[in-house]
């Protein structure tokens, strides 16, 4: 869970994205404007700040080099195609970029990576009675250990990661087995039975019809 | 070979040619002129001598009853040895033998009259005089030989001046015609690195015009061709950046939706979202769907209007501005702005669909400027046989800047308010396009904070 802070002009993708970090189990806060930002930034601190370039008031290029001494980390969400805008966005000290248009799961993924090379401390995942330890490779159920093997810690991670997100088989398959495993989707299915089973998540994981799994987590 | 060298060449090779073929005829006749001369005045001194000797003839013939070789000898070598000293030499014949000889080199006489000729012997030129004395001594036959070594001497001479002279004015013609030529076509370079640089793409470069001539002339026109050159070229490079720019643009305007569009129904297909969420999602998909589709509406009346040609009839502006308020309606009352009008009977020609689309944008952008409660006010009138609509409101206005580009497709003077209020940015464009079409003139006047007054001039009745 972390504060993140949205800087975008356009209300719908703003609101978008907005929706996106809530499933994933951050808070947001939303920003349309470039010069109100860093009032924002200093008064809240937030943990990650995703900066659209093109603002209203204030370019985030020049946001950026205002936020860069904080330390806080920084996605930049660009419609410019052009590679220099990149290259001058991650030479100002941004973390990464995205490229509008994205997809959720692309969004998640990329602020889970910057909150973990930014973070210290473990993560510790909290569901029901359910405690996922990701450093130590524990999981707890009501306070005793539940014996997983790796390709199912490895695949409880995944769903962790993308919860409220439903994903393939296929994408499951590629996160957890890797892009050469020629396995069939049914592996997955037999792994996600499994995982229901000993930690007692039925109700949880879901069964998105014609689609995949999805992890629901209450917000 | 460059043109300064060709003529310089040619022209310094036909005066050597005109120049030495005159000398040469000049030094030739004035060669002749001088013979013929000397001639004469060897023919009249064998003349003189002739005459001398036939009188000692005739007057010894009497003392004398043989003409023998000793005596004629004896008669003649007086005369010899006098004109020897001034390079004349005298022989005499008898009978065709000859009887004396006053010089050891000697032209042999042609065989009878009288003769005068020159000739040269052992390398010295002689004129040769030869005539029978008269009767009755015509048997005896006086030759005359002078030295006329002078005469080849004053040729040689002169040839050799003429050679000098020829040489010298050679040389003096060929540093002038040189300095001439170079002067002369000093223009043309002038005017090949003009048009070299313009080549490479300066296209602002122009050449010097001097003087009326040919030159002057010639540069003039190719300035006057390089302007249009250089308009064509900004006309085109205007035409490709607007082109570039309305993509770009176009790019621009419909990430956003469909990024909206995607991103909500990824999350409507994948996500774990609430009902009113759900609600959300599924407002923003139709609304951004709308977007799109009212843009692409607007860009098929923007093409619409470039390839097709209108048909012009009489509008009732009063009908149209009717109809527009019908449709204008419900935006009008949503912000609580009042509209008044003066209209009256007033009509132009045009294309009555256009004019509506015109009015309707021009309304249209007018509420969107206008703050709530504010006030639209539509005039026409007739000023200097134009018809004039003006549009006047008192919205947030614009900057002078942006003025000039505010026709341009896509372009929004307040970026953020106007894609809230779900414009496409291109009313503007499409009111300047139908102005085109209908050969009127648009006219923007507006001041920040106060207001906007666009003015649409009609030239046709």
């Amino acid at each position: 869970m972390a504060a993140i802070l949205i800087v975008e002009d356009e209300i719908p993708i703003a609101d978008l994205i907005e929706l996106q970090i809530k499933l994933a189990g951050h808070t947001a806060e939303v920003l349309h404007r470039g010069d109100t930002v860093m009032d924002c930034v200093l008064g809240k601190r937030p943990d990650i700040i995703l900066l659209d370039v093109m603002l209203p008031g204030r370019d985030g290029f020049s946001i950026m080099q205002d936020i860069r001494p904080l330390g806080i980390p920084v996605i930049f969400l660009t419609a410019k195609e052009r590679l220099e805008d990149r290259v001058t966005g991650l030479k100002l000290g941004a973390d990464d970029y995205i490229m509008k248009p994205f997809a959720a799961v692309e969004l998640t993924a990329r602020i889970e990576a910057v909150l973990r090379r930014c973070r210290k401390c473990a993560e510790i995942f909290q569901l029901g009675d359910i405690e996922v330890r990701q450093e130590e490779h524990i999981v707890l159920r009501g306070g005793e250990n539940v014996e997983l093997t790796a390709r199912e810690f490895d695949l409880l991670r995944i769903l962790i990661e993308n919860k409220n997100l439903a994903l393939t088989r296929d994408k499951l398959l590629e996160l957890v087995w890797g892009f050469d495993y020629m396995g069939e989707t049914r592996t997955v299915d037999v792994h996600i039975q499994r995982l229901r089973k000993k930690l007692g998540l039925e109700e949880n994981i879901k069964t998105v019809f014609k689609y995949g799994y999805r992890l629901d987590v209450p917000r | 070979m460059k043109f300064w060298q060709k003529a310089f060449f040619i022209t310094l090779i036909l005066f050597l040619i005109a120049f030495d073929s005159l000398g040469y005829i000049l030094l030739e006749r004035s060669f002749s002129l001088n013979r013929e001369n000397a001639i004469q005045a060897a023919q009249s001194e064998h003349r003189i001598i002739a005459r001398s000797v036939y009188e000692r003839i005739n007057y010894s013939s009497g003392l004398y009853t043989e003409l023998n070789a000793d005596n004629l000898k004896g008669i003649v070598a007086p005369y010899a040895s006098y004109y020897s000293g001034q390079g004349g030499y005298i022989a005499l014949y008898q009978n065709g033998n000859i009887v004396f000889n006053s010089s050891a080199v000697f032209s042999p006489p042609s065989a009878q009259g009288e003769e005068a000729r020159t000739d040269e012997v052992e390398d010295v030129l002689y004129c040769v005089i030869g005539n029978d004395l008269p009767q009755p001594l015509e048997n005896l036959r006086l030759i005359y030989m002078k030295d006329a070594s002078a005469l080849r001497d004053f040729k040689s001479s002169m040839t050799h001046s003429f050679i000098v002279i020829s040489i010298v004015i050679s040389l003096i013609l060929s540093i002038t015609l040189l300095f001439l030529l170079v002067r002369l076509t000093g223009p043309f370079r002038v005017l090949n690195a003009a048009a070299v640089s313009i080549a490479q793409g300066d296209y602002g470069n122009r050449a010097p015009v001097a003087g009326g001539d040919e030159i002057g002339q010639f540069a003039h026109s190719f300035n006057v061709m390089a302007d249009k050159v250089q308009k064509h070229v900004e006309e085109l490079s205007n035409v490709s950046e607007s082109k570039e720019r309305f993509i770009n643009n176009l790019a621009h305007e419909t990430r956003t939706p469909i990024t909206a569009i995607v991103g909500y129904a990824e999350l409507l297909k994948i996500g774990n979202i609430s009902s009113e969420e759900r609600e959300k999602a599924i407002n923003y998909i139709i609304g951004q769907s709308r977007r799109i589709q009212n843009m692409a509406c607007k860009l098929n009346e923007l093409a619409r209007m470039s390839h097709g040609s209108i048909e012009k009839k009489t509008v009732n502006i009063g009908k149209i501005f009717s109809n527009v308020c019908a449709t204008c309606k419900t935006q009008l009352e949503e912000k609580h702005i009042a509209l008044s009008q003066e209209i009256g009977s007033a009509a132009i020609m045009g294309d009555a669909e256009l004019m509506e689309s015109l009015l309707q944008n021009l309304i249209e952008n007018a509420v969107k400027a206008s703050v709530d409660g504010g006030k639209i006010d539509v005039q026409v009138y007739s000023e200097n046989n134009e018809t004039i609509i003006a549009v006047t409101d008192c919205g947030k206005g614009m900057e002078k800047r942006e003025i000039s580009k505010i026709t341009e497709p896509f372009y929004r003077a307040d970026k953020s308010r106007s894609r809230a209020d779900g414009g496409a940015g291109l009313g503007l464009a499409i009111c300047a396009r139908i102005c085109e079409t209908h050969n009127a003139r648009l006219e923007i006047e507006s001041e920040l904070g106060t207001g906007t007054k666009i003015k649409i001039h009609f030239t046709t009745p």
